[in-house]
């Protein structure tokens, strides 16, 4: 048996409702009411609420619900209204953008993507509302701005793929549908036709930032979970105050790879990875179209993909073995 | 298209702009993570190894809450403590072994660090460290089960003492640390780290703290608290170096990798 699991709270201690940090004129758009779980204190705090209200959160919730239905009801009405198929064919079910010959008009008929661009209105007024609340919420606690900073930076590539990028190659279809398949199916046709994406630096940098922020963050989570026994996961104390956990965790990375960061400085290395997922993917997307049409004629010009590929075949090609035909 | 002059595209362009912040990016990031820790020393003389200018973070200050002034990092402050180590050769770099109780010397797997001598704290301010007698709002849930009164036993199956309190953190609400009141002394009681125990069935039913880093009578030597409702960050911290310290040091059997190098002399 293991010696110390801390994923479950075994045995959970129930105290009078943690109120929140006071806050200067916010108290009256906080609910009183604070729920205590047993099931949520076994992976977490047991304590839910009070939950912070306010205009922007609430007007949020509502532009989502208003497009979130304008895209079920689009793929329901796709079924004639048949909830069967509905629930079996949802995977694949779309709410498409609008035709091509629309360009870039404000609203063209309902059925030929004008729904999609009410749907896509409400839903990026939804997102705005939230990175408002996020902000908002982090001045009246006192808070540094970096959580509504790196939700600005996933916002981005959110706009480039629905906003900037159609406006700039003048047509709102461009745009990505909504729907479950057919989101994954645009990935991979816009790869396809822009002569592969694999050759678009951004691209890879994207990837590369997805892979590193994913690995930095779970280094970090397993060093915290590691220390925990020695108070390891308290960590706002151990970055002015350092015990023993920060000491030991700093001396595991320094052995095992050479150096180390600090319990400060993790966090600005997977805040900075994460963010710059998102940021260099949405330069990838933009530039992708109006600035350059083939990827691997740039590639080309580049110098990163050989003009004749049968003296130096570096180009991944899945369809042949290196080890000869069958 | 996006060609700006000759061979020159704006897609390279943008690529160079992003190399050369990222390289900033790493230079500032690995600057930041050198707050704590460093300049390094050296082993043997203590002579501080310079890192150069450009690769040492300018000071930076941090307001403390409840009136504990400003911290500054990095503080240049190094470890005033003589180390209880001698080292088992005499080349640099030999292994060093602890000169007194290696559980309590404070070095290697029993290190602690000379953190604040004051209990952490609330965000209200309160004490955030306290046993559940002096925290009567505090409970344990209806559907948990109280370890309180369960036997502590060590890792060689001896027990140490019983359980008598749980000390809960009343910010994040779960056990800290537990309570043990040692065997045979009624008023002699110390602190289990909450994960350095595990609640488990002995010989069939009867249910008892299993805590793998000690033995039973090492309970005995668990570095005490000045205050029996209160405990210091300093004083956690000795109580994880003694626990950690047992996993390396607590029977004959685990001390055995020096034991090993000394069988060539």
């Amino acid at each position: 048996m293991s010696q110390y699991q801390n994923v479950f709270t075994r045995t959970q201690v129930f105290g009078p409702p943690d109120e929140g940090i006071p806050i200067v004129g916010g108290e009256a758009n906080r609910t009183k009411k604070t729920v205590m779980s047993h099931f949520l204190g076994r992976i977490g705090n047991a304590q839910l609420g009070p939950i912070y209200l306010g205009f922007s959160g609430l007007a949020s919730i509502g532009c989502f619900l208003v497009g979130f239905n304008i895209i079920g009801l689009n793929m329901l009405a796709s079924v004639d209204w048949n909830l069967g198929r509905f629930f079996t064919e949802l995977l694949w079910l779309s709410l498409d953008p609008p035709l091509r010959q629309h360009g870039l008009k404000i609203l063209p008929p309902l059925n030929e993507g004008g729904w999609w661009l009410i749907a896509g209105f409400f839903i990026t007024a939804s997102i705005l509302l939230w990175w408002v609340r996020m902000y908002r919420r982090a001045v009246a606690l006192g808070l540094g701005l970096h959580v509504c900073y790196a939700f600005a930076s996933a916002i981005w590539l959110f706009l480039v793929l629905g906003f900037f990028r159609p406006i700039l190659m003048g047509s709102w279809s461009e745009a990505v549908p909504f729907g479950v398949f057919t989101h994954l199916d645009w990935t991979n046709r816009f790869s396809l036709i822009y002569g592969n994406l694999f050759w678009n630096p951004f691209h890879g940098l994207s990837i590369a930032f997805l892979y590193g922020s994913a690995l930095l963050f779970a280094m970090h989570g397993a060093t915290i979970l590691a220390v925990s026994r020695y108070g390891g996961e308290r960590e706002l104390e151990q970055i002015t105050d350092r015990g023993t956990a920060a000491e030991r965790a700093g001396l595991f990375w320094r052995w095992t790879m050479g150096f180390n960061a600090s319990y400060e400085s993790i966090h600005r290395w997977a805040w900075w990875f994460a963010v710059l997922t998102t940021l260099t993917g949405g330069i990838g997307i933009l530039i992708t179209g109006p600035v350059v049409g083939n990827w691997t004629v740039w590639g080309q010009d580049a110098g990163i993909v050989p003009r004749d590929l049968s003296i130096w075949p570096v180009t991944p090609n899945s369809t042949v073995s290196s080890w000869g035909a069958d | 298209m996006g060609e700006i002059v000759g061979e020159v595209d704006l897609t390279i362009v943008l690529l160079y702009t992003f190399w050369g912040f990222f390289f900033y990016l790493v230079y500032y990031l690995q600057k930041e993570s050198r707050r704590e820790g460093y300049p390094l020393e050296s082993d043997e003389t203590g002579r501080i190894e310079e890192a150069g200018v450009i690769f040492m973070p300018d000071p930076k200050t941090y307001l403390m809450p409840h009136g504990h002034g400003e911290v500054e990092k990095p503080d240049g402050k190094r470890e005033e403590r003589p180390l209880n180590l001698k080292p088992l050769r005499v080349w640099s770099g030999a292994p060093k072994e602890p000169t007194g109780n290696p559980m309590l010397d404070g070095v290697g797997p029993a290190a602690y660090a000379e953190r604040a001598d004051v209990p952490d704290l609330t965000a209200e301010g309160h004490v955030k460290i306290v046993p559940l007698r002096t925290a009567p709002d505090f409970a344990l849930s209806a559907k948990s089960k109280s370890p309180i009164g369960y036997a502590a036993m060590g890792c060689d199956g001896a027990v140490g003492g019983t359980v008598t309190d749980l000390w809960v953190d009343l910010s994040e609400r779960i056990i800290r640390f537990y309570e043990v009141q040692l065997e045979g002394d009624p008023e002699a009681r110390v602190l289990v780290p909450m994960h350095f125990g595990i609640v488990r069935r002995w010989r069939g039913a009867q249910r008892r703290l299993y805590v793998h880093a000690i033995t039973g009578p090492q309970f005995a030597d668990v570095p005490r608290t000045k205050s029996d409702s209160e405990i210091t960050l300093l004083e956690e911290d000795k109580i994880f170096g003694y626990f950690g310290g047992g996993l390396m040091y607590a029977t004959e059997k685990r001390r055995k990798p020096s034991n090993v190098l000394l069988r060539y002399d």
